[in-house]
């Protein structure tokens, strides 16, 4: 790595604090600033120049509903979070991990939480993916017009395209399709219909096979 | 509920909270988006991954360090500038550097002490050398490289460095001269 003088960062100090400088450059005036605080300094009070700057730009309202699509993003990660912290499955779970594989179903949703739900009312349930017997993921479903349902996969043995469907007594409703990379993924849609007589969920592969299912009480 | 408190609840608390978030910043973050980026949908892909980044980072947010606005303004300048690092610099429509240069407030409701922040920031940059105020805003809103700014002022490199460093320079002291008059 090049190697700078305290002359040479006060001279990129500016396009370094609006992040404009060129990668090795850029690496280059960091590893001197964690050596040097007198250039940590000048380069602080650049930062809060180049972030005032951002106010000039007038605020735009983005496209309608793009409140929801966010929250829902936000929302998909957090699940994802909290399934890659996850130690055990349930045993409810993990029954139904069990029972999945057992008739040769690879890859399996456990729902945590579900039971005769208002449609009216605002929902919020949690359900696991399972692989094996494995907690792999997670899915969220919140709120009620629409009913949000967010979804993420890690270290399935599984990649490619798959579609989610709920079903219930009304049929099946397809939510989307999201990409298993490396046997990860995430994903969330609205599904206009809410909660209201779903009975199950299903993931179904490129081919139309149903790769995974779960049945609710 | 506090800008703080709301971005705390973004981490912690229910859809509620977090919608109400989301809808207090997402004019600014879209528009920040927007600026640089300028294609819609790939703007809302950034102002997206703007708030997910803000709740992956709400615990490490200091507000001594300056407002959640300015916070999340400033991940989504840095996303948007990932997102076309790649691509060629985009044409300038010199009308966005009036418009940003200019002296009216953008919305009525902010009358407000921000507007009267950013009214001494858009006056400074319009006491510095015109050609010093395009290329800092060149480079501060919409991303351009120095080499980028060379190009699109057809100006040797060195010189588009220079015109950046004077301007942040010169911006540093006015904003600071400033700063220390209303305090």
């Amino acid at each position: 790595m090049i190697e700078l003088t305290c002359s040479q960062v006060r001279d990129a100090s500016a396009e370094f604090a609006l992040g404009i400088l060129p990668a090795e450059e850029r690496a280059a005036v960091a590893a001197h600033l964690l050596r040097c605080p007198s250039c940590r300094q000048e380069v602080e009070g650049m930062l809060a120049v180049g972030a005032r700057l951002l106010d000039l730009v007038p605020g735009t309202e983005p496209p309608l509903g793009f409140d929801r699509r966010a929250l829902a993003r936000v929302h998909g990660s957090r699940a994802a979070a909290r399934a890659g912290s996850r130690r055990r499955p349930s045993r409810l779970i993990a029954a139904i991990a069990a029972a999945a594989a057992a008739a040769a179903l690879f890859l399996s949703i456990g729902w945590i939480a579900h039971g005769d739900h208002d449609p009216s009312e605002p929902a919020h349930l949690t359900a696991e993916f399972h692989q094996n017997g494995q907690a792999i993921g997670e899915v969220d479903a919140y709120g009620a017009h629409p009913l949000w349902v967010s979804m993420s996969v890690h270290g399935a043995t599984t990649s490619g395209w798959v579609t989610c469907e709920l079903t219930g007594r009304y049929g099946t409703t397809r939510l989307g399709s999201f990409e298993l990379v490396h046997g990860g993924g995430a994903w969330s849609a609205p599904d206009p219909k809410g909660l209201d007589g779903v009975t199950g969920a299903r993931l179904v592969d490129g081919q139309g096979r149903v790769i995974a299912t779960a049945v609710f009480e | 509920m506090t800008d703080d408190a709301l971005l705390a609840g973004l981490a912690n608390g229910g859809p509620d909270v977090g919608l109400a978030f989301v809808r207090r910043f997402q004019r600014q973050v879209f528009g920040v988006a927007l600026a640089v980026v300028g294609d819609p949908t790939l703007a809302e892909d950034v102002a997206q991954q703007t708030f997910e980044r803000a709740w992956r980072r709400a615990g490490s947010f200091d507000a001594s360090r300056g407002s959640v606005r300015t916070w999340l303004t400033t991940i989504a300048h840095n996303l948007a500038i990932d997102a076309i690092r790649s691509r060629k610099p985009m044409p300038l429509d010199p009308s966005d550097l009036v418009r940003l240069l200019g002296t009216a407030p953008d919305e009525p409701e902010q009358r407000s002490l921000r507007t009267e922040e950013t009214n001494q920031l858009r006056a400074a940059i319009r006491g510095l050398p015109p050609d010093q105020a395009r290329a800092i805003v060149m480079a501060g809103v919409y991303g351009l490289t120095a080499q980028e700014v060379a190009h699109a002022e057809g100006i040797p490199l060195g010189t588009a460095k220079t015109r950046i460093r004077s301007a942040m320079a010169k911006l540093r002291v006015a904003l600071q001269a400033k700063a220390v008059t209303h305090d």
